[in-house]
């Protein structure tokens, strides 16, 4: 899970593969999923025993950023 | 994935990922606690006295995490679960016997190979990354990854998390500043996110993913 700084240098990275077009994603997305509670509420103090709970949530942020692209369900 | 005990357990990956957790519990399967490793149908034969044992250790489980995170925190790095032990009041065996319960217990961390040091733990990494992270001007904390990076405001409420890394394919500099989930900067703006494996597969190998 890497950063570059254009779809362009993405795509031309070794490690890029055309079979998986769909990870790659604008800045906003990634700051969309990895902002949902799964990944905020980490200083909660509960946050082994409440894991569970933030999975509908960032399902539903990835579904949605990504416009529902079936390589981003998890 | 499906099971309800030891055997399901012993299918999963040794690794956890960025989801390693989902991917574990939505197989069905519980957070890992030294009870959890037991059948359910055993723990159900165990009767109420088990099932407090278990409560109180997960209520361990959350409080070690909270420690591991604070101590990356303060000084950048990872605890020693000799560290865990002393601030828990338990013995070193005890306080590595907890370490690994808490690597296993679904979240996105892993252990360096052979040995018992944390070498990653979401959003931290404890070796060094290409992603360095600065929290008001103080530059001493690494990224477990690129979109981990971007969920690393969250851990520095209120303050401004600058993350900077080179460009795989070219080499030049990324540098995104968030604060509180809002990203202030992106230079270049054109910045995106990639990775080759989809989230589903991402607890078969984190550190690759």
């Amino acid at each position: 899970m890497n950063l570059f700084r254009s779809e362009e240098h993405a795509r031309n990275w070794q490690g890029y593969q055309e079979g998986a077009a769909a990870g790659l994603q604008p800045l906003s997305a990634i700051a969309a999923i990895w902002g949902a509670d799964r990944y905020r509420e980490r200083l909660n103090g509960h946050y082994v025993s409440s894991a569970r709970d933030y999975l509908p949530q960032v399902a539903e942020i990835t579904a949605r950023v990504t416009g529902g692209n079936p390589f981003w369900k998890r | 994935m499906n099971g309800d005990g030891v055997e399901a357990l012993a299918t999963l990956p040794a690794k956890n990922d960025c989801d390693g957790g989902a991917v574990w519990q939505d197989a069905g399967i519980p957070l890992t606690t030294p009870d959890a490793r037991v059948p359910r149908k055993d723990a159900r034969r165990a009767g109420p006295a088990y099932q407090g044992h278990a409560m109180a250790d997960r209520d361990l489980l959350d409080r070690a995490f909270h420690r591991v995170l604070l101590t990356f925190i303060e000084r950048g790095s990872a605890p020693h679960y000799t560290e865990l032990a002393r601030d828990f009041g338990l013995a070193p065996e005890a306080g590595r016997t907890l370490l690994h319960d808490l690597m296993a217990a679904g979240i996105p961390a892993w252990l360096h190979p052979s040995t018992e040091l944390i070498a990653s733990f979401a959003p931290f990494n404890n070796l060094p990354t290409h992603y360095c992270v600065s929290v008001d001007g103080e530059r001493k904390w690494y990224a477990q990854c690129g979109f981990e990076a971007a969920a690393m405001c969250w851990i520095f409420p209120g303050k401004t998390v600058v993350v900077e890394a080179p460009c795989l394919d070219c080499g030049e500099p990324l540098r995104l500043t968030m604060r509180d989930g809002e990203v202030l900067a992106a230079e270049p703006e054109t910045m995106v996110g990639y990775v080759s494996l989809p989230p589903k597969e991402w607890a078969q190998d984190l550190a690759f993913a």
